[in-house]
């Protein structure tokens, strides 16, 4: 039975070896450049998730500013906005004193309105003042200095937080957001640049660059994903 | 020789398990690649989600609004105390639905809230203050307590929506020139003052017209008081604070005082926008000039001084477009003094409910003007722009807007 079968030369082994040695360098590359493929379109997604989220989070705020926002530059131009948030608004329904001011239509929560929250009079007695909020019940706010003319019932108060969207320097790719002069909150990590502008009285313009955590191994550089989005203030 | 076939069998085995193990290999990237479509599949889809919620429940905001209008007269039947179904559960074809409900928000305000609800379980809740407002400028003179109007002073009106006034002339010009006061006496006297109109006084006001003075139209006394709108300082941010120089060109402003102030025959020329200051300071022959929309609040930290837009004998308002809309000037001041002055190109509508009005110099103003008190000894001829009556998003406006989830 042994005897019928030849075997292989030494020529033949080589020539196999060759082959198969060809065959798996190949298929170790296309395994190679396939890892490597999903590793950056990993990090593609991850930077567009990034730049989305950002941006839908600074969208729905943004929508929320009352007044017009401040916008300057931290660390390139147009890079920063500050802005108020409206959080409530409504009429006080009167018997307020000198350092108070209801609205027994609320039933505001204890964690409403803890640190950094401002209630100002928009129309009606009293309008243009604008106080902190120092402590508050259900339905009555007190504020921390006195009142130059306490509100009444006819007047209209917005309750505001000061917000903020930035960068802290040219290196840090983190965008941050500031709620009541607390520190910075990272909101994404992958941030090169933005920009803010108001094209008109109302509208916000927003500006986003992301990059990809490291480069593309096939230029050399990192990806890159701009988006844009203009809001409409409503207040 | 023993060696041969069993190198041969063992070598075929390495082949096939390579095969595999790199087969194994590329399946597992694909299904990671695979994974990660989903995840970011559902990411999009999520948002899309997110934001029909969103634009639906801005639709039942909408839906409410158009729905109060309409029912302007029974506004005060929906502030109740608690939440009421204001409009029902409405279907927007698939995809997805509102439900508005409408509670009393104190100071004739209505609560109203909007909840949508999208077929992949998206929920989105706005509530919006909405108020219902009465015109700002109702008549040609208005004013919440006297008027006094001598020396030939005429009212009359146009629409400058269908043309402007140089398109009428005295005797065409429309009999919608009232003057009205909310709470105070009007007291029409000499030679050609008329009212081409009606002159009412409201609250224990009466009219006295006398010395030659006329009114075409009717004349009331002790009509019921007008409410004027309170002026909304939003756009001046809160607190309040004045304008920067941007949009400002020529005269004198000083941004931290908020005066603006022009002298010797200068021009300041507004950029189209909205302003703050603390007042407006024109002499000598100086020249306020707009050319497109521009609103200006004065004394917006109800601080100031009197505002002055009648420069002694020349200079004064030059609005280019000749549309009082496109001039609208607030004044949140309790208590100061507006000085206007007529001229060829005055078009403009001055709200300011607390303010005492004084008119110099006997030309012509084209728009409107509401104040505390009004008095005019020297003819000024105001045309009421009737368009006027139509400011204020008709009847009702939204005061607070906010996504509550």
């Amino acid at each position: 039975m042994w005897k019928s079968e030849q075997g292989f030369t030494v020529n033949e082994l080589l020539i196999t070896v060759a082959i198969l040695s060809v065959l798996s360098a190949q298929a170790y590359n296309a395994f190679l450049s396939s890892s490597r493929r999903l590793v950056l379109q990993n990090e593609i997604v991850e930077m567009q998730t990034d730049a989305r989220a950002a941006m839908d989070f600074m969208v729905r705020e943004l929508r929320l500013a009352f007044g017009p926002p401040t916008i300057t530059a931290t660390v390139t131009t147009n890079d920063t906005i500050t802005f108020d948030r409206l959080e409530d608004a409504g009429y006080s329904s009167g018997g307020n004193t000198i350092t108070t001011l209801n609205d027994t239509r609320k039933t505001w929560s204890s964690s409403n309105f803890t640190t950094s929250y401002t209630v100002g009079i928009i129309s009606g007695t009293g309008a243009g003042q604008a106080r902190s909020i120092s402590a508050h019940t259900s339905t009555q706010l007190t504020v921390s200095s006195a009142w130059d003319t306490p509100p009444d019932s006819s007047s209209f108060y917005v309750i505001t937080r000061r917000k903020a969207f930035t960068r802290t320097s040219a290196s840090d790719n983190v965008l941050r957001y500031t709620a009541g002069g607390s520190v910075n909150q990272p909101l994404a990590d992958l941030i090169t640049s933005h920009t803010f502008s108001q094209p008109d009285a109302n509208t916000i313009g927003i500006t986003l660059t992301a990059q990809t955590r490291n480069v593309d191994p096939k230029t050399g550089q990192k990806r890159q994903y701009t988006l844009t989005e203009t809001v409409l203030r409503r207040n | 020789m023993r060696h041969g076939p069993g190198l041969l069998k063992e070598e075929s085995g390495i082949a096939l398990i390579t095969g595999l193990l790199i087969l194994m290999g590329l399946t597992s990237i694909g299904l990671f690649a695979t994974n990660t479509t989903i995840v970011h599949q559902d990411i999009s889809a999520n948002l899309k989600e997110s934001k029909q919620g969103f634009y639906l429940a801005e639709a039942g905001i909408q839906h409410a609004r158009l729905f109060l209008i309409q029912h302007k007269d029974n506004w005060s039947s929906y502030a109740s105390a608690t939440a009421t179904p204001l409009i029902a559960t409405t279907q927007l074809a698939n995809l997805g639905t509102y439900t508005v409900t409408v509670q009393d928000a104190g100071g004739g305000g209505l609560r109203v809230r909007s909840t949508s609800n999208t077929p992949g379980q998206a929920s989105v809740v706005i509530e919006a203050l909405l108020r219902q407002n009465s015109a700002l400028f109702p008549c040609a003179v208005c004013a919440s307590g006297t008027i006094t109007l001598s020396g030939g002073t005429t009212t009359d009106s146009f629409d400058s929506s269908v043309s402007g006034y140089t398109g009428y002339n005295p005797l065409t010009a429309g009999s919608n020139g009232h003057v009205r006061s909310s709470n105070g006496d009007i007291s029409l006297s000499g030679d050609g003052t008329q009212v081409k109109g009606n002159a009412t006084a409201g609250g224990s006001g009466t009219v006295s017209v006398s010395g030659g003075a006329t009114v075409t139209g009717t004349t009331t006394n002790g009509a019921p008081p007008l409410a004027f709108p309170p002026v909304n300082i939003s756009p001046c941010g809160l607190p309040p604070e004045y304008s920067t120089s941007d949009g400002i060109t020529g005269g004198d402003y000083n941004t931290s005082t908020g005066e603006l102030k022009a002298s010797d025959g200068a021009t300041v020329i507004l950029a189209p926008g909205t302003y703050c200051f603390r007042n407006v300071k024109l002499s000598s022959g100086s020249t306020l000039q707009v050319n497109d929309a521009v609103k200006i609040y004065l004394d917006v930290k109800n601080s100031g001084e009197k505002s002055d837009f009648a420069p002694g004998s020349s200079g004064g308002v030059v609005n280019t477009t000749s549309k009082a809309e496109n001039l609208q000037i607030f004044s949140l001041s309790s208590s100061q003094e507006i000085r206007l002055r007529g001229g060829s190109q005055v078009y403009m509508a001055v709200y300011a409910p607390n303010s005492p009005i004084t008119f110099a110099g006997g030309s012509d103003v084209y728009g409107a003007v509401v104040g505390n008190t009004i008095t005019d000894s020297e003819g000024t001829k105001v045309h009421y722009d009737v368009h006027l009556s139509n400011l204020g998003e008709a009847g009702v406006v939204m005061l607070a807007w906010r996504q509550v989830f």
